[in-house]
């Protein structure tokens, strides 16, 4: 972009790279922020670098926290043998939005894809078996790609070998669709209607 | 069905151009160059979401401009669809229903079917096997939204496992990371295979009794598989499991509907092999009439024919034909660089449904 300074033009680009926000949103919040006070400058620049600092994987479900263990595992009040697996520690708050689930969480990382590179070692798989025993259902909440399918698929076939009831959300989410972009109401739907695999 | 209308702007060699078409035989005529097959290519796109020229759409933005648009108005009984297609020249390009953007080719595909007969489609009796498997599935996604999803998912993953295939060959990657996708293609595999043979079986009925019609003889259509048979979900994992080395060593997946192979026989004999010019255009035109009555039967809308320059290729006696046959009550569009030829041959864009455009080179 010609005529803008060259430290108003890094942090365009810096917005820029935001998951839905283009180039000129990225100009506006830029502006924005000319305008803004240092106060309000530099307390966003705290927020985002204590983030950074603070947030850590949490060591049993692999979701984010502040210690080592997250709130949802340390929860007592939560029922210990219902685990629902997710893609991404994000999908964990897409879960807990509908108030309807009171099991926990397990997150995987991402889903098997090898033209990504990623096979059944890259994910967080090792650290799922010793959290489950012969009380426990798993609920498979991986989004409903050709991805999430097969990760699904691979999963409840090495689950079922130890003898471990495996679910996945009920159909009625759309193919392709994400989680994040789906309604409270269709997703408790889901969760209700779950089915085995 | 009927394309009551196409604009173009900055297309192909098209500044701006805007035909309207009655519901009968449409004319559009000129010199080599002037234009004619890229309206016809206009109406396809907003019609498949794609070209039947090139795969790649930024071509057909004229050279030296920013953007391209196309825009058609398509009539279904009462009700008018206006379908827009917006291409810039940095590749980014938005399809248009009713005002509202759209995804593309999922969503069009269907909604206005267009049947067309232009040389380029010869590659469907003469090219490789893969090109009749892409003229069926897309004859078969035109009547089935279910056919193109899992066709997608189908694609989606044997690319995903073959990529697994070349990982685990040379990265040393465990052998989980294939079999892994065994489940989801097995099983998206079936469902395709058991909606192809039952399109196939129908379609190819349909070829036999439009060849008959035509006393042209006896045109078969037949699927091969590759393993002999369509299998069942739990058969094909087997075989999956068995030729994995197989597979490992070559790169790519061994078994599945992405080797299926369409015969076309021909009077008993293999038309590709055996076929002469003559047989092949034949069989072409065939296959294009068996094509309107699939989709006919299936969608209950009556297609709109697009003759793309085959006059001039096909005899004085069959022209006719193929035009009273095909379009007896179906909008069609053809393209001729003279039209005294075309009246001579029995086509006369005269009646209150039809029309007529000259294009002149500009
Ligand atoms: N992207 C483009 N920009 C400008 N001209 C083009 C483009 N693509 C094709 N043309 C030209 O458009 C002309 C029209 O082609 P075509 O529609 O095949 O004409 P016709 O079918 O009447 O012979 C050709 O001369 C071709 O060179
Ligand atoms: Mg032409
Ligand atoms: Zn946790």
């Amino acid at each position: 972009m010609g005529f803008v300074p060259d430290s108003i033009n890094r942090l365009i680009e810096q917005f820029a790279k935001f998951p839905g926000i283009g180039r000129k949103t990225a100009r506006r919040m830029a502006f924005h922020l000319l305008n803004a006070s240092d106060e309000t400058a530099v307390q966003l620049a705290q927020a985002i670098l204590d983030m950074k600092t603070k947030i850590r994987f949490c060591d049993i479900c692999g979701g984010i926290t502040e210690e080592e263990t997250c709130e949802i595992c340390l929860d007592s009040k939560r029922n210990r043998n219902l685990i629902c697996v997710v893609e991404e520690a994000a999908d964990i708050y897409t879960f807990e939005r509908t108030n309807s689930f009171h099991g926990l969480y397990h997150v995987l990382g991402g889903v098997l894809s090898p033209l990504d590179g990623i096979g059944p070692d890259d994910l967080n798989i090792d650290s799922l078996l010793p959290r489950i025993n012969e009380e426990s259902e798993i609920i498979v909440a991986t989004n409903p790609s050709v991805e999430g399918e097969t990760t699904a698929l691979y999963l409840a076939k090495l689950l079922n070998s130890r003898g471990v009831i495996v679910t996945r959300l009920a159909r009625g989410l759309p193919v392709g669709s994400d989680l994040e972009y789906t309604d409270n109401a269709t997703l408790i739907r889901a969760i209700e209607g779950r089915t085995s695999l | 069905m009927s394309v009551k209308e196409i604009a173009v702007h900055s297309f192909r060699n098209h500044d701006q151009a805007r035909l309207k078409f009655g519901p009968g035989v449409n004319v559009i005529w000129g010199g080599n160059g002037s234009g004619k097959t890229s309206i016809l290519e206009a109406i396809y796109l907003l019609a498949y979401g794609r070209s039947f020229r090139t795969r790649r759409l930024l071509e057909t933005l004229q050279i030296g401009r920013e953007q391209m648009n196309i825009t058609g108005i398509f009539e279904q009984g009462k009700e008018q669809n206006q379908i827009q297609l917006n291409q810039l020249h940095d590749g980014r390009k938005r399809f248009i229903l009713n005002e509202k953007p759209i995804s593309g080719a999922r969503e069009l595909i269907g909604l206005n079917p267009v049947v067309v007969l232009s040389p380029e489609e010869q590659i469907i009796t003469k090219g490789a096997p893969g090109n009749r498997r892409s003229y069926f599935d897309q004859v078969f996604s035109v009547v089935s939204k279910a056919y193109v999803d899992t066709l997608v998912s189908y694609t989606r993953t044997l690319k995903q496992r073959n990529a697994a295939l070349v990982r685990v060959a040379t990265d040393n990657a465990p052998v989980s990371m294939i079999t892994a996708w065994d489940d989801t293609l097995a099983k998206n595999g079936n469902k395709i295979w058991r909606e192809r043979i039952q399109y196939i079986n129908e379609f190819s009925g349909l070829l036999q009794k439009v060849a008959h019609d035509f006393t042209i003889g006896d045109v078969k259509l037949c699927l091969q598989h590759t393993p002999d048979t369509a299998l069942t979900i739990d058969e094909h994992k087997k075989i999956l499991g068995q030729s994995l080395k197989n597979d490992i060593r070559r790169g790519y997946t061994g078994s599945g509907p992405h080797r299926d192979i369409y015969e076309i026989g021909f009077n008993g004999e293999d038309l590709r092999k055996f076929g002469s010019q003559g047989e092949h255009k034949i069989t072409m035109v065939l296959i294009k009439m068996a094509e309107a009555r699939f989709i006919r039967k299936h969608t209950g809308k009556g297609p709109t024919i697009i003759l793309d320059d085959l006059f001039a290729k096909l005899d004085f006696q069959r022209s006719d034909q193929v035009l009273s046959a095909l379009g007896k009550d179906l909008q069609t569009i053809i393209t001729a660089t003279d039209i005294i030829d075309l009246e001579k041959k029995g086509v006369n864009p005269s009646g209150s449904n039809d029309t007529s455009y000259h294009l002149g080179l500009n």
